[in-house]
């Protein structure tokens, strides 16, 4: 297909062996820039000849996995041999990328082409490619990742290291994170690693920022992206450097926009739909073999419009608007926010120091610092005008979280490999305006140690944590303060294998148990909540909520043929959850629906299966699918919102290279989502929404010429325009999703960037 | 070449180590329950015959803490007299303030965003106009209640909130107000 690499008759040769010795046989070395590449043997040796001089970028690769990436300088023939520490690859022993690969649960990774491919679209939208993964969504531009039906407080998203602390209780609070900061995304579905946390039941999202290149010099890269609908276009650019002097010394910038106003269903447009978000992150580094440090800032801003057909008055305006076909709010084209409205603010402050223990292990040191601001308006303004004036947000939180992590990643010892770490977070949260949640302070610590043993084919992992948390809660009642606090605390384990059965299958069982507080809107929310107009009351003697799970995996990957297929399986004690109240409760404004948090038995079971087959090399079909049941085994009823069975085909065609035109690839996605009948009884304002399907098209080449190269993707949406409306959507009772949408997508590296 | 690099690792440096954006420091401190986000508490309609023949009415809807919280304290039933005209008056006042701020006013005043709307749900035998206008549309604020035989049923009055799409019918806007007032002619 690519056009004959030159042969200057360079070579690369060497050996790949484990810190214990052992030889590491079928890993792929790939030169990709010219083409080459060669199998380890047995005795894990690798040779790479028909070179070129200047800089060769090499990969070692496991079944398509990308196990270390390096630049390498050629100037002669060079003999590299790579040290598998188990932490790491030797020769690059501040990052711990091949961590993964000793894991009893697979790492599903969104490589940074990848996410070129969908620059401009939401961290939930990205992730939804995924199987298993969805996204529970507020119109088009508030989507939190759902994993094995899971979101918000069970789901845990890690931002450079930092676990995200922002409002993530709220089903229409997305996670503040700009995807563009990020050089890869990996999820960990399910609750196999309690290294992050003890109360990730529904899976992990780790978000990798971006890296400077090895080589001196200054680098970058730019993504701009168009979009037909809602007139949206963002860019963003990236630029880095090392230093020649101290090679160890680097920095990054980074900066985002993105704009776009009011979305189209096939038939009407949204009013008030636009969105407004500009970012940026920074970051300097100092690496050296043995120690190192960084700093890390990134600031995340968004004003978003919510659609003004969803904010309602009452229940009668809701059943008027879940009645209406369309929308009563008709609009125009238009860039303008209007109420109502949020405005968002995070910023994160990251201060990283690691150095090498000798040679039995690393440990790293890192704080974290976030403040996260929040800001809802209403549709309604103050009746005062001198109150509506100050065009004041009828409801604002913010949230400051101190964070502090300590990990000691040691080599063999006794045979075994592994991590022994310790967290501990501070937050406190305030609000003006509407009261919903209190003003809270939240603290807690906890510590693991997590151990791996690794035989010919089998790896065996087991962890364990212990974590204390305490909430102290602060709000009028009669007249004085009140200060209740809560303390929890309770461990958490895994305990899984890895065996690999031949070059072709992979098994992989992961057993854990997590737990997580009660979080404090569900303790002590009390009051309207106007983005699903409902009367939530919390309870201040919830109980921890406990989880028992199971995830198996199953890996097959032959030269035509690989698929995944992932049965999972979650049991809950006191699992937390709204519980329908009657009668509606009255209030000057009509009668409106009460819901309260109560706990009960319940299990969620699933299966993704994600397979591909390449019968030729120019054609590939892509399949992956999902089911998912949650039920209440106290209520005998299902759980709400639990993301209905779906169904992907995706065909692709690479087509041949022509003139500068290169790696032309086209593909055809074919997308069906039932419609969930698993839903709990008189507990939805209207029914699920029927089945759907949907057809995608996506066209990408790169653009190769001798002075630059940059990557062009063209994709087209919801191809046939149908009129259709999403159960993870909250906005399905009022409006349709957005009809066509056309986007086109450029990637340009500067200066030979590393598309890592 | 070398002067943009410099600068632009200063830029990393400064935009790295500067800007934290300060938090509230009160969180011991909660603001008070009557927080400056304003509630109507009260409803009030009051009935007068300007032939003075018939005594006044009143009839009030309260709730001081608004929606949620404590149960409504005052829900009247609004008792009419047969075979009589009645002007009728609406007041709405946020009690949660000391003094009451009347809202009613602020209505009154973006009378072209408001409308009161009154509908049958039951057997009372009222008639209902509206009396007063913002210009181009009946407002509700004021209305003529017309009673006949002894009877009774209910009125459900809600007040829609219509900024620009205001058209005379109760269909378009948001509702503030949704009361369901039992109500008897004796």
């Amino acid at each position: 297909m690519a056009e004959k690499p030159l042969d200057c008759g360079r070579t690369i040769k060497g050996k790949i062996i484990e810190s214990s010795g052992d030889p590491l046989p079928y890993l792929n070395v790939l030169i990709s820039n010219s083409y080459k590449h060669s199998i380890s043997d047995s005795l894990g040796n690798y040779q790479v000849s028909q070179l070129c001089d200047g800089p060769n970028y090499l990969s070692i690769r496991q079944n398509g996995e990308i196990l270390y990436q390096d630049t390498i300088y050629l100037s002669s023939d060079t003999t590299i041999n790579f040290e598998l520490n188990e932490n790491g690859w030797r020769l690059n022993p501040f990052e711990i990328k091949a961590d993964a690969n000793f894991e009893s649960s697979r790492r599903e990774k969104l490589t940074k082409e990848e996410l070129d491919k969908k620059y401009g679209l939401t961290l939930g939208q990205i992730l939804e490619s995924k199987a298993g993964v969805r996204s529970l969504n507020t119109g088009n531009s508030i989507s939190k990742p759902v994993i094995h039906g899971m979101h918000s407080n069970r789901v845990l998203v890690y931002n450079n290291g930092i676990r995200q602390e922002g409002q993530q209780w709220g089903t229409e609070h997305a996670p503040e994170i700009d995807p563009a900061v990020s050089n890869n995304i990996q999820i960990i579905k399910g609750a196999a690693a309690i290294k992050y946390g003890f109360d990730a039941t529904g899976g992990i999202v780790l978000i990798e920022p971006r890296t400077v290149n090895k080589k001196p010099g200054i680098y970058g890269d730019l993504n701009l992206a168009a979009f037909s609908n809602g007139r949206q276009f963002n860019s963003s650019a990236f630029v880095g450097g090392r230093s020649e002097k101290y090679s160890a010394f680097s920095w990054a910038l980074q900066g985002s926009f993105k704009r776009g106003g009011n979305l189209h269903t096939p038939d009407y447009y949204l009013k008030n739909t636009g969105i407004k978000e500009y970012n940026f992150s920074s970051q300097l580094n100092w690496d050296k073999k043995n120690y190192g440090f960084a700093f890390y800032y990134s600031q995340f801003n968004t004003d978003l419009g919510i659609f003004s057909g969803s904010h309602i008055g009452n229940l009668t305006d809701l059943q008027n608007a879940i009645d209406r076909q369309i929308p009563n709010d008709n609009a125009d084209f238009s860039y303008k926010i209007d109420r109502p409205m949020q405005h968002i603010e995070h910023e994160l402050s990251k201060l990283n120091f690691y150095f090498n223990t000798g040679s039995a292990g690393r440990l790293n040191i890192s704080y974290g610092r976030q403040y996260n601001l929040r800001s809802e308006f209403d549709k309604h303004r103050p009746y005062d005008d001198s109150i509506a004036a100050l065009n004041n947000p009828e409801l604002q939180l913010e949230l400051t979280t101190h964070s502090m992590d300590v990990v000691w990643n040691h080599n063999k010892v006794l045979g075994l490999v592994g991590e022994i770490g310790m967290n501990s977070i501070y937050q406190k949260n305030t609000f003006s305006g509407r009261k919903f949640i209190p003003n809270f302070e939240n603290q807690g610590v906890g510590a693991y140690i997590l151990e791996r043993k690794k035989w010919n084919k089998l790896m065996i992992e087991a962890g364990f944590r212990y974590d204390v948390r305490q909430l102290n809660v602060y709000f009028w009642e009669n007249g004085s303060i009140q200060a209740p606090q809560h303390n929890y605390d309770d461990i958490a384990f895994n305990a899984g294998l890895k065996y690999t059965f031949n070059k072709k299958s992979i098994i992989r069982l992961n057993l854990s148990k997590t737990w997580r507080p009660p979080s404090v809107n569900e303790l002590y929310s009390d009051g309207l909540h106007h983005g699903s107009a409902a009367i939530e009351t919390g309870d201040a003697e919830l109980n921890e909520e406990r989880a028992l799970n199971a995830n198996l995996d199953f890996e097959y990957s032959v030269s035509k043929l690989s698929f995944q297929i992932t049965p999972h399986f979650s049991y809950f004690e006191n699992f937390i959850y709204l519980q329908p109240q009657f009668p509606p409760e009255l209030t000057i404004r009509g009668a409106f629906p009460s819901f309260e948090f109560k706990q009960a038995e319940a299990y969620i079971a699933g299966l993704d299966f994600a397979g591909s087959y390449k019968p030729v090399s120019f054609f590939q079909n892509s399949v992956k699918f999902s089911l998912l049941k949650g039920y209440n085994l106290s209520d005998r009823d299902n759980l709400f919102q639990i993301p209905s069975n779906s169904f992907e085909n995706k065909f692709e065609f690479l087509l041949k290279d022509h003139k500068i035109f290169k790696d032309n690839e086209f593909g055809l996605t074919f997308e069906y989502v039932a419609e969930q009948k698993n839903v709990p009884v008189a507990r939805d304002y209207a029914p699920a929404p029927p089945s759907y399907y949907l057809f995608h098209l996506d066209f990408s080449t790169e653009i190769k010429t001798e002075k630059t190269n940059f990557k062009v993707f063209f994709g087209v949406n919801n191809l046939l325009n149908q009129a259709y409306r999403n159960y993870m959507n909250r906005f399905r009772y009022f409006s349709d999703e957005i009809g066509r949408n056309f986007s086109l997508r450029i990637h340009i590296p500067i200066n030979n960037y590393e598309n890592k | 070449m070398r002067t943009s690099k410099i600068a632009l690792g200063i830029l990393a440096l400064a935009l790295t180590v500067g800007s934290c954006k300060k938090d509230d420091d009160l969180v011991d401190v909660p603001p008070p329950d009557q927080n400056e986000s304003e509630v109507i508490t009260t409803f009030t309609i009051n009935f007068t015959d300007p032939n003075g023949v018939q005594p006044d009415v009143t009839a009030t809807f309260r709730d001081l803490d608004g929606e949620g919280g404590n149960a409504p304290s005052q829900f009247d039933t609004i008792r009419l007299a047969p075979n009589t005209t009645y002007n009728a008056s609406i007041l709405l006042l946020n009690e949660s303030e000391s003094p009451a701020d009347t809202i009613s006013n602020e209505v009154l005043e973006e009378d072209h965003e408001h409308l009161f709307c009154f509908m049958s749900m039951g057997n009372e035998d009222v008639t209902i106009t509206r009396t007063d206008t913002d210009g181009t549309y009946e407002v509700g604020l004021q209305s003529q209640w017309v009673t006949g035989m002894v009877s009774s049923g209910a009125i459900h009055i809600t007040l829609k909130h219509q900024p620009g799409v205001k058209d005379g019918t109760c269909t378009p806007g948001e509702t503030d107000i949704e009361l369901h007032f039992i109500t008897e002619v004796q």
